[in-house]
């Protein structure tokens, strides 16, 4: 049977303000599979994950990004989401006064509405709710509190792979959610990960360490440096890259460079 | 005299038919303090925006007007009913309610009142010339030091009157409920409170202003409260009123040796508005809360002025105010904070946030902190801007939309001040008409 495409990006190249942060990546991801997105540190790894999402703070100066049939970047975050995908954030935002329970019942409904569903009732919520904590072994006291405020690195971490299981995507994209977390954590996490896995959705695992990787076992591993992607491989590249680190891969020199500025030109 | 001072006689005018009419049997005492204020009154006039504390907020549109002096409202049955059924007059058992100015018993309801607490009207009060009335009324709130108290003072003929007795725990909240049913003519209306809590006494206290119909009108109320030693006081205050409608109060509390007093202003009505807010510290390990939320859109203005007088050592202070502002408002924040020499060990920490959801919106916003000791503790910061871009994002990328994320986000930000008024039924009450009035809307 042929694997659904869900996403394809090509030739992307975007940057914030005056800098260039990607310069050409190429992905290709279908469904069932699981993809490993290394790097090291200030490769664009994050900017890539967000500009999936629809973080409008990049310009995206060249390429396109398709999204089951769709030119996703047109669409915004929100419908995004609605459309099955998700972003668990590296870095997930403090919401204060705004309850986490029914921060999640406004996003699910939301996207159940999206789909044509009915709103799910409270009693119905609450279930899947406590099902959903257990993937994860959530302390259910957070659910009470306003999104991740106060939350420790760890949990915040959690809840969002929590908020994963509730609204159950087609394309989940995770951003460094090992980091913060300790062994233990880590394995419950990426347990939780696995159990959601069906052959119709897949994941991006963003990462810098390979030893996520142990857990959630990738099908792919892509290397970005400098905001391309210059190696791909299987789950050895992982462990190759844990060995050798990143230096052999990469080219140039690192560095930012920035486009010129328009007018800068004088000879 | 300022410039607004024009039609004071009819202010002159009205204090004479006052006094032919009813005001003329009050006891000494009263009809002395009264006359003493409206001569002050009449000596000062309107403040002006040359005035340092009324900088920002110009009198005009109230001092140009002309208002009545309402009568004794007769209100038909569907009126009677309409008021019992407002969400905060059915949510407060223990209950004063006045309309016009005048205290109605039938809409009143004091059969849940703990029997420590003495509830009544202050004109009854006054009529019999209860001791502690005459002794305690208008020694707080300085009619030398605000028009707005003298003309209060020089006005007042009716009011709540509340006592707790010494060590008494009183679970019920109180609520002192002002319904303004405006008329044609506009009138003035001269809300008076007396608050007294008793040593080692706690009660909760909540002071609401709102009308049954829009209408010009001016609410001019004082509130007078002191918390005896070791006593502990929630005082809240729901400001409702109709959109046409003018406020100004002046709430003047008096914190004794180890009291906690907490005050919380919700202010969502009127077309201009302005609270002055004093409470001083007066005896050693003293602790005063002030907690603030206004939420104001269209031309609506709003000025909040507080000051906390520190005057003894050992005592802290907590001030956090935020503010909502949409349209073309205009909200005011004054935090001031005395030290005053002596008071070593001053704690004080003041904040005031603000959330601008529209370009027109302006927030004036300035703490004063006089510090006049030197072992003190006192920071303050003030904010104001938009939306937290990265929490909006972070919002939609769960299929939350923009507008339901934007409304989530500033309910979020108001419900920090809500969330800590310790009564429940109040708390939904204010809930419920934060959601009414955001633009955004919310998810259900
Ligand atoms: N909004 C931004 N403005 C300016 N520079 C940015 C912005 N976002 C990311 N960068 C820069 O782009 C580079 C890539 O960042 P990021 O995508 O977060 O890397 P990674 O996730 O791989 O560590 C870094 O040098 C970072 O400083
Ligand atoms: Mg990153």
């Amino acid at each position: 049977m042929e694997k659904e495409r869900l996403l394809t990006v090509r030739n992307l190249h975007a940057k914030a303000g005056d800098i260039d942060i990607l310069q050409g990546v190429d992905l290709t991801v279908n469904a069932g599979e699981v993809h490993a997105l290394m790097g090291p540190n200030g490769s664009g790894k994050s900017t890539l994950a967000q500009i999936l999402a629809g973080r409008d703070q990049y310009e995206v100066t060249e390429g396109e990004v398709i999204y089951r049939g769709k030119n996703l970047l047109e669409l915004a975050p929100e419908e995004r989401a609605c459309e099955g995908l998700f972003l668990a954030f590296q870095y997930p935002v403090e919401i204060p006064g705004v309850n986490n329970t029914y921060f999640l019942k406004a996003a699910l409904n939301a996207i159940r509405k999206h789909r044509g569903e009915e709103d799910l009732d409270a009693v119905d919520f609450l279930a899947l709710v406590k099902e959903r904590l257990q993937l994860v072994e959530m302390d259910p006291s957070l659910l009470s509190r306003p999104v991740n405020e106060g939350f420790s690195g760890g949990e915040k971490k959690r809840n969002e792979i929590f908020q994963m299981a509730v609204l159950e995507p087609i394309l989940a994209i995770l951003d460094e959610t090992d980091s913060g977390l300790d062994i233990d954590a880590l394995r419950i996490v990426a347990a939780g990960v696995n159990r959601l896995k069906r052959p119709d959705n897949a994941t991006v695992v963003v990462t810098h360490y390979q030893r996520l990787l142990n857990y959630i076992v990738p099908d792919f591993v892509h290397v970005l440096i400098d905001g391309r992607i210059v190696k791909s491989g299987d789950k050895n590249l992982a462990l190759e890259l844990e060995n050798r680190g990143y230096d052999w891969l990469e080219e140039q020199p690192k560095g930012r460079r920035k486009t010129p500025q328009r007018g800068a030109l004088v000879s | 005299m300022t410039p607004l001072a024009h039609d004071l006689n009819s202010y002159q005018a009205g204090f004479e038919w006052r006094e032919r009419h009813g005001g003329g049997d009050d006891p000494v005492w009263l009809r002395e303090m009264r006359g003493k204020a409206i001569a002050q009154f009449l000596d000062t006039g309107f403040p002006g925006t040359d005035e340092e504390e009324w900088r920002f907020t110009n009198l005009a549109p109230i001092a140009e007007r002309s208002y009545r002096l309402p009568e004794f409202p007769t209100l038909e049955a569907s009126t009677i009913r309409r008021i019992a059924s407002l969400p905060v007059v059915a949510a407060a058992h223990c209950r004063l309610v006045f309309v016009n100015g005048y205290l109605i018993p039938e809409l009143s309801s004091t059969s849940h009142l703990h029997p420590s607490v003495q509830l009544q009207n202050i004109a009854s009060a006054a009529l019999t010339s209860d001791s502690i009335v005459e002794r305690e009324l208008s020694q707080y709130a300085a009619v030398s030091k605000s028009s707005f108290t003298a003309l209060n003072t020089a006005f007042l003929h009716d009011g709540a009157y509340v006592r707790v007795v010494p060590s008494q725990a009183v679970d019920e909240p109180i609520y002192l409920i002002y319904v303004t049913v405006p008329a044609a003519d506009p009138v003035m209306i001269f809300p008076r409170n007396l608050i007294l809590i008793g040593e080692n006494s706690t009660a909760k206290l909540v002071e609401v202003y709102l009308s049954l119909a829009d209408g010009i009108y001016w609410n001019n109320a004082v509130s007078e409260t002191v918390i005896g030693e070791g006593a502990r006081l929630e005082h809240i205050k729901y400001q409702l009123e109709a959109e046409s409608a003018f406020h100004i109060s002046t709430q003047q509390s008096h914190i004794g040796r180890d009291a906690v007093y907490s005050s919380t202003s919700i202010a969502m009505g009127s077309r201009l508005a302005r609270n002055n807010l004093n409470a001083i510290l007066a005896g050693m390990g003293g602790e005063c809360t002030l907690n603030g939320l206004y939420l104001i859109a269209g031309n609506q203005r709003l000025d909040n002025h507080t000051l906390i007088e520190h005057t003894v050592p050992e005592c802290a202070s907590h001030e956090l105010y935020k503010g909502i502002l949409n349209g073309h408002s205009h909200a005011v924040f004054n935090g001031r904070v005395r030290v005053r020499p002596g008071a070593q060990k001053t704690d004080a920490k003041q904040t005031n946030k603000n959330l601008l959801l529209s370009n027109d919106a302006l927030v004036n916003t300035q703490p004063q902190l006089e510090i006049y000791a030197d072992d003190v503790k006192c920071t303050h910061g003030a904010t104001i801007g938009q939306l937290d871009e990265e929490a909006v994002f972070y919002l939609r990328s769960r299929g939350i939309d923009l507008e339901a994320a934007s409304g989530l986000l500033t309910y979020g930000f108001a419900s920090d001040v809500i969330d800590r008024v310790s009564v429940e039924p109040l708390r939904n009450l204010f809930n419920d008409a934060l959601r009414e009035r955001l633009p955004q809307g919310l998810p259900d």
